[in-house]
This record gives structure tokens, C-alpha cells and sequence, in this order.
């Protein structure tokens, strides 16, 4: 296999819209500090404290559209005509930004209690789900990173996100349930009951259209990767065939 | 749901339950495993009065650890001798396969919660009491059929070695956790404990039985691509 | 500015911004630079976004 000519530079991920997307979300992000820490107004019970729901809130959106967006690309991969493998490529992208966003949730979340609870975990319904989903999550990718043909991870992986997202429901319920019936702990009232008025839920908004525009641009850069690993890998193969097949030699057959 | 496929179930479940009978895994080393968790809970916890009110969880914890390796010695029949990979690629209907499996993990589960149970009566100091007997079948009937449609299908996925057998608690500890929920807080009802009347735990009994079936369900459709390798 | 500072528990709002920012930024760093170690060794035919 002939090397390509140096001289060009090959492109990385990126593209003209994909800059754009990124200097709109920078731009975005900036205002959501600005409005977050400063501008918008102090809550009436917590405090400066609610400062922090303007991040914990977005990250918890975002981590949720990741584990949608890959549910539905494993049932579009699985139950598609044409298993197309864009939509496994998509999934397994979609999932790792979603563990990444999940375990910022728990951090956010964790230091806005130590600020409102005095610790920094509580058995509260939404941390407990929060983190039984983090750590299912961190299974699928373990899947994703089982050997085997890019076809048996993407059928694997499809069936594990699926069953993961059926899951949600169930996990959420039944800590919902168990930690609505043990009303001991109610000195720390873990319902984080904001008041929420104009300029905080501006604030709130532009959190999640911030994120959301981070979503989609590391999705697309992080998916085009996978698309150059797995082309990559493909090609390490056929080269390794290729190099066994000179060993043997012209005459084809083993000593 | 045809005869067909339920009688085929049948016959992979009782084929594994006399392989159980012959080599005797789960009597020789997963009870004692488990019986040995229930003592060692106790050192970790002292015997005050916690052990008594821990009992119910302590129960469910030692069945979901040693169901574990329940599922593992399932499966690892399974792969030993390409046993299920021929059943596959003869055409085997992956959701008997999927049923039989299940069926044959849940008795052998459900041997297990009651004999456990039975030791939490001798070495935690629980008494059942006859208002929650039905509560308490009900549950570990419930529990343990989630279990089981749960093991089978991380089972399934897991087996086969090459770094992916120690894929299977990372898999199913997150998921199985409202059954560890449900079925601690269903036997805290039937028992009374933390004075919980017998009433409260049948929405937890609901609940398994919502899990079991939606497991259950995605599980058999999902077995068949599960097991290709 | 001062405000900010002068906040009560500024550490902790403070400290769970800066996770967000350093999070976020070394993620998108990471991909970044994931993404451009492997576009080098594709040609840009193979690559269906160019």
C-alpha cells in the first residue's frame, strides 16, 4: 500500500459547521457564566446556593438526551433495513458523552447538597437513580469495548442500550418509592423546591440550549472518530491478512 | 406462545436442572457460599440489634451475589463444549432457549431464598408471622423470577470467556437493583420489620412483578442476538 | 467580580463551575485531538464529512 504524498495535511473532524456550532456554543456557555454566577438574582431559601442548579440542571438534561439519542439510534440500528452501522457509530458516541455528563451531575449535584444538606451524598430518590444509571451506562461501554466484528458489537451494544433505557423507568420508580416511604430523614429536605422567577429561568434556558448545542457538536466530532477508528481497525486487518499472505509466499501452501 | 416452543423450554430447563442434580454445583458450593455470606454479614455488623433489622436485605444480598455465580455456571454448561452454539446454529428457537434457561435459574434461585431465608430464622433471630407468609412467597416468588430472566441475560452475553465473565456483576448489580429494593422492603413487610405492616409490601410485590415481566420480556425477544458470537 | 467572591459557600459554587469548565473543556479537548490524531492517518476521500 502506497503512503499518501506529506504534503497534504489530512483534515481532522471538524468542518466549517461544526466551527461555527462550536463559537455559538462558547458564546452560549460564556453568557450561562455570566448569568448564572452573577446577573440572575439569589434565591429567596437557598441562598447563592442555586447558583449551582444553572449547570447541575443543563448536565442532567444532557445526560438523558445522550442515553435517548442512543436508545433510539440501537433501536434504529437493530429494527433498520439496512443496519445501518452510522446509527452504532451515533449510539456508542451519544453514550460515552452521556456517562461523562452523568458523573459532572453527580459532582454538581453533590456539591450543591454539601452546600444545602451539609453532606455531600444523601439517599435521596434522584442521586441514588443518578447513580445507578452512571454506572449502568459505564457497563454498555464495556460492551462496546468487548471484541468481536463491528457487526456483534453494534447488535450487542443495540440490545444493551435498549434494555438500558426500559431500565430508567424501573430504577426511578423503586428508589422513588423506597425513599418516599422512609420519611425518618426529613430534618434534610432533600426536594431541592426552587422558586423559580423570570430572570433565573432565563438563566435555566440558556443553560440547556448551551448544552444542548455542546451535545450535538461533540456528537458529531466524536462520532466522525469512531467512524476513522473503526476504518482504521478494518484496515489493520486487511493489512495483517495481507502481510500473512506474502509470508506463506507465491506457492500458497504452509510448510 | 406456541406448545411447541413452552414444551421445548420445558425440556432445556429439566435438562438443566439434572445436570444440577447430578454434579450437585448448587448444593455443594453455591449454598454453602451463601450461608457462609450470612455468618460473615454478622461479624461485619455485630449482633446487636442491627442483624435483626438488616435480616431482610442481608437475605436478598447473599441470594444476588451468589446468583452471580449461579448464572455463570449456567452458562459456562453452555459454552464448555459449544453446547449452546450448536443448539443456536441447528436453529434452536432462541426463546425457549432464553425460557428454559431461565426457568431452570429460577427454581435453583428460589432454593436458594428459601434456604436462606430459613438461616436468617436461625442466626438473625427473624420470625415470620403467619399474617405475611403469603407476602413472603409472594415476594421471593416475584424476586426471584426477575433474578432469573436477569441472569439469563447478562448470562448470555457474558459468557464465553476472553475478559467478559467479570463483565457479569458490573452488568447486573446496577440493574438488579430494584429487586434488591423491592424484595428487601416486600420481607421487611411480611416480617414486621421497623414494625412495617403487612399491607406496605404489596406495592413492592407489584413492582417485581412489573420488573420480572419487563425483563422477562426484552430478555426473551433480545436473546437471540445476545447469544451470536 | 468581588460579589461573586464574596458569595457565601463561593468555594463550593465556585468549585462545581470550574468542574463543569474543566470537565467539559478536557472532554472536548480529548475528542478534539482523538479526532485529528486519527484524521491523519485516513485520506480525506474516506472521510464522508469532507
Amino acid at each position: 500500500m502506497t503512503p499518501s504524498p506529506q504534503t497534504s495535511t489530512r483534515r481532522a473532524t471538524g468542518t466549517r459547521a461544526t466551527r461555527v456550532l462550536g463559537i455559538v456554543t462558547l458564546v452560549m456557555l460564556g453568557w450561562l457564566g455570566l448569568f448564572g454566577l452573577a446577573l440572575s438574582p439569589a434565591d429567596v431559601d437557598q441562598g447563592d446556593a442555586v447558583r449551582i442548579m444553572y449547570v447541575h440542571v443543563p448536565t442532567v438534561w444532557l445526560a438523558y438526551l445522550a442515553f435517548i439519542v442512543t436508545a433510539v439510534c440501537s433501536a434504529l440500528y437493530l429494527f433498520g433495513k439496512r443496519h445501518s452501522l452510522g446509527f452504532d457509530r451515533v449510539a456508542g458516541a451519544s453514550a460515552e458523552i452521556g456517562v461523562v455528563f452523568m458523573a459532572l451531575t453527580l459532582i454538581s449535584g453533590s456539591l450543591w447538597g454539601r452546600i444545602t444538606w451539609g453532606v455531600y451524598w444523601q439517599w435521596d430518590a434522584r442521586l441514588t437513580t443518578t447513580a445507578l444509571l452512571f454506572v449502568t451506562y459505564i457497563g454498555y461501554l464495556a460492551v462496546r469495548g468487548l471484541d468481536g466484528t463491528r457487526e456483534r458489537r453494534a447488535r450487542r451494544s443495540a440490545v444493551i442500550g435498549l434494555l438500558a433505557v426500559v431500565e430508567i423507568p424501573l430504577v426511578h420508580w423503586s428508589v422513588r418509592l423506597w425513599r418516599s416511604l422512609h420519611q425518618e430523614a426529613t430534618i434534610l429536605d432533600t426536594d431541592l423546591d426552587v422558586d423559580i422567577d423570570g430572570l433565573m429561568l432565563f438563566s435555566l434556558f440558556v443553560g440547556v440550549v448551551a448544552f444542548t448545542l455542546l451535545f450535538v457538536w461533540l456528537l458529531l466530532h466524536r462520532s466522525r472518530t469512531i467512524a476513522l477508528d473503526d476504518l482504521l481497525a478494518d484496515r489493520g486487518i486487511d493489512r495483517a491478512i495481507a502481510e500473512r499472505r506474502a509470508e506463506v509466499g507465491p506457492s500458497g501452501g504452509s510448510s | 406462545m406456541s406448545p411447541g416452543r413452552i414444551r421445548l423450554a420445558r425440556r432445556l430447563a429439566a435438562k438443566d436442572l439434572l445436570i444440577e442434580r447430578r454434579s450437585r454445583v448448587l448444593v455443594n458450593q453455591v449454598l454453602p457460599f451463601s450461608g457462609l455470606v450470612m455468618v460473615v454479614f454478622a461479624f461485619a455488623l455485630g449482633t446487636g440489634g442491627v442483624l435483626e433489622r438488616a435480616a431482610p436485605g442481608l437475605v436478598w444480598l447473599a441470594v444476588l451475589f451468589s446468583s452471580l455465580s449461579t448464572v455463570q455456571r449456567s452458562f459456562g454448561l453452555e459454552t464448555a463444549d459449544g453446547a449452546m452454539e450448536s443448539l443456536r446454529v441447528a436453529g434452536v428457537d432462541p426463546i425457549a432457549l432464553f425460557l428454559g434457561k431461565a426457568a431452570a435459574l429460577a427454581i435453583e434461585l428460589l432454593v436458594l431464598v428459601t434456604v436462606l431465608l430459613g438461616l436468617a430464622v436461625v442466626l438473625y433471630g427473624t420470625e415470620p408471622r403467619a399474617e405475611g407468609i403469603v407476602l413472603l412467597v409472594t415476594t421471593a416468588i416475584s424476586a426471584t423470577l426477575g433474578l432469573a430472566a436477569l441472569g439469563t441475560i447478562y448470562g448470555g452475553l457474558a459468557a464465553g470467556g476472553s475478559g467478559r465473565e467479570t463483565l457479569l456483576p458490573l452488568l447486573v448489580l446496577p440493574v438488579a437493583a430494584p429487586v434488591l429494593i423491592g424484595a428487601t422492603r416486600g420481607v421487611e413487610a411480611a416480617l414486621g420489620t421497623d414494625r412495617t405492616a403487612v399491607s406496605e409490601g404489596w406495592p413492592w410485590v407489584g413492582l417485581l412483578l412489573v420488573f420480572a415481566v419487563a425483563i422477562g420480556v426484552g430478555g426473551a425477544l433480545a436473546f437471540g442476538t445476545l447469544i451470536e458470537d | 467580580m468581588s460579589a461573586v467572591l464574596a458569595m457565601r459557600d463561593a468555594g463550593f459554587i465556585l468549585g462545581a463551575y470550574a468542574a463543569t469548565v474543566v470537565v467539559i473543556g478536557g472532554f472536548a479537548l480529548w475528542v478534539l485531538r482523538a479526532g485529528r490524531r486519527s484524521g491523519e492517518l485516513v485520506d480525506d476521500e474516506e472521510k464522508y464529512w469532507t
